[in-house]
C-alpha cells in the first residue's frame, strides 16, 4: 500500500465518521452527540477558512508558472499576481476595514465586476428580441409569458391596470412554482445520491481519486 | 419589404444603442414613474414593522460583488426601517467579499451620528466561512463559530452578543441572499423555525416563491423593484426609486422591439404567401 | 428520541438511502445493467466536433463554478465526465480543444482528464497543457477572460456543461456572436431559460447527469441514476396523492409530512 493510498484511506474514514455523526445528530436528540457535532462543525468551519489560503496558493502556482514560462498573455498573469499580493499585504497590515483596502475594493474590484455583469443586461435584450418569436406553439407561449413577466416587473404597469399584477402573480405562484418545486426535488435527490456515493467511497473524483 | 426585413432581424448593435439611450436618459433626468407595491414587499415590510423595540435581528449577506447594485439599495432601505424600529442587529456575511459592503452601510447611514452604539445596538461579525457547515455551526453556537468580530474584538466583550448565542435568540432573520439561499433555509430557518425575510436579485426571485408559499420565507424583495417598493413603503426616496425609471424604460423598449419583430415576421410571411 | 418535526424527513432519508444503496450494490455486482436513453444533446456534441473539423476551428469547453466541495458538485463531476468524452472525440477528429476553468481544485483534474482523452485516442503527443487554462476564481473575471478567448480563437463549438450561475448568458451570447454551435447543460434552473433561448441544445437538469453517466459507462453512476429515478417515482406518487387528498379535504398526508 503506497503512502498516497494510506492517506486516501484515512481521509475516507474521517469523511465517513464525520458524515455519520452530523447526519445522526440532526435527527436524534442527544446532548452528547450534539456537543460532538458542534465541535465537528466548528472544525469544518476552520478548515473551510484555510481552504481560502489554499486557493490563493493555487492561484500563485498556476499564474506564477505562466509568468515564469512567459506563456501566452503572461503579462495578464503578472498583473493578477501583483494585484493579489498587494491586496493580501494591505489586508494583513491594515485589516480589511483600512481605507486602502476599502479603496481597492470599491474602486477596482467593484467597478470591474459590475462592468462585466452589466453586459448581461444588453445580452438579455438582444437574446429576447431575437428569440421571443411566434414560430411554434411553444414559442408563442414563451413569448406571451415573457412579455407578461416583463410587464409584471414594471411596477408602473400595475398602476395602469391592476390585472397585470394579478396575472403576473399567478404566473409566478402557480406554473413557475410548480416547475421550481419539481426541479428542487430532483436536485435534492441528486445531492443525497452524491453524498451517499462520497460516504461509501463510490465517487471517484472526490479526494483526488480517479 | 426591405424595411420589414430590417425590423424582423434587428442588428444587435442597434438594440444595444437603443438600450443605452433608454437607460442613460432617465438616470440623468428622472421621470418619476409611479410604483405599485407588490404583496411580496408588503409582507417583508409587515414583518419588520411588527418588531418590538430592542428586538434582536440577524442580518446576513450572500451575493457576489457584481450584484451590489441590485442588493445595496434594498439593504439601505431595510436597515433604515430596522433602525427606526430600534432593532438590535447582528450583521454577518457568508461570502468573503460582502463585509466591506456592511461597513459602507454603517458609513452611508451615519450610524454614529444617529447615536447607535457599536457593541450595544449593532455588531458586525464579518465573514463566516464554510457556507452550509458555517451556517449550521453558527445556528448551534454563535460564540464557538465566531470568536471575534470584523474588527478583531472578541465577541465575549460585546454586550449585545451576550444575548446572541444561538439561532433561537434571534426574533427575525433578514437575509440578502443570492447564492447559498437553499443552505441558509436548510441550516438555519427550517431546523429552528425562525421567521425569515429575504432580499434577492431578479434571477433568483422566481426560485424563492415556493418557499414563500410553504411559509419558510415571510417576504421577498425582488431586486431593484423590491428596493423601490420598500422605499415607497417607508416613504423615502433612494437609489431604488431613482433606478426604477431606467429599468422600466428598458422593459418597455424590449417589449416594443419584441412586438415589432413579431409583427414584421408575420407581415413577411403574409407577403410571401401573396406573392405565391 | 427523534427530534420533533424531523420524523418524516428521517423516514424519507431511510427510504432514499435503502433504495440508492441497494441499487448501487446490485450495479456493482453486475446484477443490474441499467439502460438509459441517449440524451439528444450527446449526438449534438459529436456533430459539433465534426463541424469544427470541417471549419478548422477549435472547440471550447467549460464546467462552470460549482465547487467540488459544494452540494452542487454533481454537476461539475458530470461536466468533467463529458470533458473526457469531448477530449477523446476532439483527439480522434484532430480538433483543438480549449478548456477554460474557474475552479482551482478542478485544474489538475482537468489537465489529467484531457490528457487521458488524447491518450485513449492514441494521440497522446498532441495534448497541449496550454489549452487547459485556469483564468480566475472570480466569476466575472473568468467570464471576461473566457469570452476574450472565444473571440480570439474563433471557436466553432462551445460546450458549457456543469454548474452555471450569473455568467451563463454572457458566455452563451458571446458564443452565439461567434457563430459557434452551442451545447449547454446545468441543474441551476434560474440559468436554464437563458440557455434554452440562446443555445442550440440544452441538457436540462438531470439530463446532464444522465449524459455523463451514459458516456462514462460507469455502473456506479448508472446505478445511482436508477436509484434516483425510483425516488422520483415515489415523489410523483406522493405529490399526486397529496394533491388529490387535499382537494377533497383530507390533509392527513400533508400532516404526516409535518411530523
Amino acid at each position: 500500500m503506497t503512502s498516497i493510498d494510506l492517506r486516501r484511506d484515512i481521509a475516507y474514514v474521517i469523511v465517513f465518521i464525520m458524515g455519520i455523526i452530523t447526519t445522526v445528530e440532526y435527527f436524534v436528540v442527544s446532548p452528547g452527540l450534539r456537543s460532538i457535532s458542534a465541535d465537528v462543525q466548528s472544525w469544518a468551519t476552520i478548515v473551510a477558512a484555510f481552504s481560502l489560503g489554499v486557493g490563493s496558493i493555487n492561484l500563485l502556482r498556476i499564474h506564477g508558472r505562466q509568468v515564469v514560462k512567459r506563456g501566452q498573455g503572461y503579462y495578464n498573469n503578472a498583473v493578477l499576481l501583483a494585484g493579489m499580493c498587494m491586496t493580501i499585504v494591505v489586508g494583513l497590515w491594515g485589516t480589511t476595514s483600512h481605507p486602502t483596502y476599502q479603496f481597492i475594493f470599491f474602486n477596482i474590484l467593484y467597478p470591474s465586476d459590475t462592468a462585466v455583469w452589466s453586459l448581461l443586461g444588453f445580452y438579455i435584450a438582444s437574446a429576447a428580441v431575437r428569440t421571443l418569436r411566434i414560430r411554434t406553439k411553444e414559442g408563442a407561449v414563451l413569448l406571451v409569458a415573457g412579455i407578461l413577466t416583463l410587464i409584471k416587473n414594471s411596477p408602473t404597469m400595475g398602476v395602469v391596470w391592476g390585472g397585470f399584477s394579478v396575472i403576473g402573480d399567478w404566473l409566478l405562484s402557480v406554473p413557475n412554482s410548480a416547475a421550481v418545486r419539481g426541479i428542487m426535488i430532483c436536485s435534492a435527490i441528486g445531492v443525497l445520491a452524491l453524498g451517499l456515493r462520497v460516504l461509501l467511497r463510490q465517487e471517484r473524483t472526490s479526494l483526488g481519486g480517479r | 419589404m426591405g424595411a420589414i426585413m430590417k425590423l424582423r432581424a434587428i442588428d444587435p448593435k442597434v438594440v444595444y444603442l437603443l438600450l443605452f439611450i433608454v437607460l442613460a436618459v432617465p438616470l440623468i433626468r428622472p421621470i418619476g414613474l409611479p410604483i405599485e407595491v407588490s404583496m411580496y414587499a408588503q409582507r417583508f415590510y409587515n414583518q419588520v414593522e411588527a418588531l418590538k423595540p430592542g428586538a434582536l435581528v440577524f442580518y446576513s449577506l450572500s451575493f457576489t460583488v457584481a450584484k451590489t447594485v441590485e442588493f445595496y439599495p434594498q439593504m439601505v432601505a431595510v436597515t433604515q426601517h430596522l433602525v427606526a424600529k430600534k432593532a438590535r442587529i447582528v450583521y454577518a456575511s457568508w461570502l468573503v467579499d460582502n463585509p466591506p459592503l456592511v461597513e459602507k452601510l454603517f458609513t452611508d447611514l451615519s450610524f454614529e451620528k444617529r447615536g447607535l452604539k457599536y457593541g450595544t445596538d449593532y455588531v458586525h461579525l464579518g465573514f463566516i466561512p464554510g457556507v452550509a457547515t458555517g451556517m449550521a455551526s453558527f445556528a448551534r453556537d454563535v460564540h464557538k463559530t465566531v470568536g471575534a468580530d470584523y474588527g478583531g474584538k472578541p465577541v465575549g466583550d460585546l454586550p449585545l452578543m451576550a444575548e446572541a448565542k444561538k439561532a433561537q435568540d434571534f426574533v427575525l432573520l433578514v437575509g440578502f441572499l443570492s447564492i447559498n439561499f437553499d443552505q441558509f433555509v436548510g441550516q438555519i430557518q427550517t431546523p429552528y423555525k425562525l421567521p425569515l425575510v429575504v432580499g434577492t436579485d431578479g434571477v433568483s426571485f422566481a426560485g424563492m416563491l415556493p418557499y414563500l408559499s410553504a411559509g419558510q420565507v415571510m417576504g421577498i424583495l425582488n431586486s431593484m423593484i423590491g428596493a423601490a417598493e420598500y422605499e415607497a413603503l417607508i416613504r423615502v426616496t433612494g437609489k431604488g426609486t431613482g433606478y426604477m425609471d431606467a429599468q422600466q424604460m428598458s422593459h418597455f423598449l424590449i417589449i416594443a422591439l419584441v412586438i415589432v419583430g413579431n409583427v414584421a415576421m408575420i407581415m413577411q410571411r403574409g407577403s410571401r404567401r401573396e406573392s405565391r | 428520541m427523534i427530534a420533533s418535526g424531523r420524523i418524516a424527513a428521517l423516514g424519507i432519508l431511510v427510504v432514499g438511502v435503502m433504495l440508492i444503496v441497494g441499487v448501487l450494490i446490485l450495479a456493482k455486482k453486475g446484477k443490474l445493467s441499467p439502460k438509459i436513453r441517449k440524451v439528444p444533446g450527446l449526438t449534438a456534441i459529436e456533430e459539433s466536433i465534426g463541424r469544427c473539423t470541417e471549419m478548422g476551428r477549435p472547440v471550447h469547453f467549460a464546467v462552470g463554478r460549482s465547487s467540488l466541495t459544494s452540494p452542487n458538485a454533481a454537476e461539475t463531476i458530470a461536466g468533467l465526465s463529458l470533458l473526457g468524452h469531448v477530449a477523446k472525440l476532439a483527439a480522434q477528429y484532430g480538433v483543438e480543444l480549449i478548456f477554460t476553468n474557474q475552479l482551482p481544485e478542478v485544474q489538475p483534474l482537468g489537465e489529467d482528464i484531457v490528457q487521458q482523452g488524447f491518450v485513449a485516442s492514441g494521440k497522446g503527443e498532441q495534448y497541449d497543457s496550454k489549452n487547459v487554462r485556469f483564468l480566475s476564481s472570480f466569476a466575472m473575471a473568468y467570464t471576461s477572460g473566457a469570452i476574450g478567448i472565444m473571440h480570439r480563437e474563433k471557436i466553432a463549438a462551445n460546450f458549457m456543461l456543469g454548474g452555471w450561475y450569473a455568467e451563463s448568458l454572457i458566455m452563451a451570447e458571446a458564443g452565439f456572436n461567434q457563430g459557434a454551435i452551442q451545447v449547454a447543460g446545468t441543474t441551476q434552473f434560474a440559468q436554464l431559460p437563458f440557455f434554452i433561448t440562446v443555445c442550440d441544445y440544452v441538457l436540462i437538469g438531470e439530463e446532464l447527469l444522465a449524459a455523463a453517466a451514459y458516456v462514462s459507462e460507469d455502473q456506479v453512476q448508472l446505478g445511482s441514476l436508477v436509484g434516483q429515478d425510483f425516488m422520483k417515482l415515489i415523489a410523483i406518487f406522493l405529490v399526486l396523492a397529496g394533491a388529490l387528498l387535499s382537494t377533497v379535504g383530507l390533509s392527513d398526508l400533508a400532516r404526516l409530512f409535518r411530523l
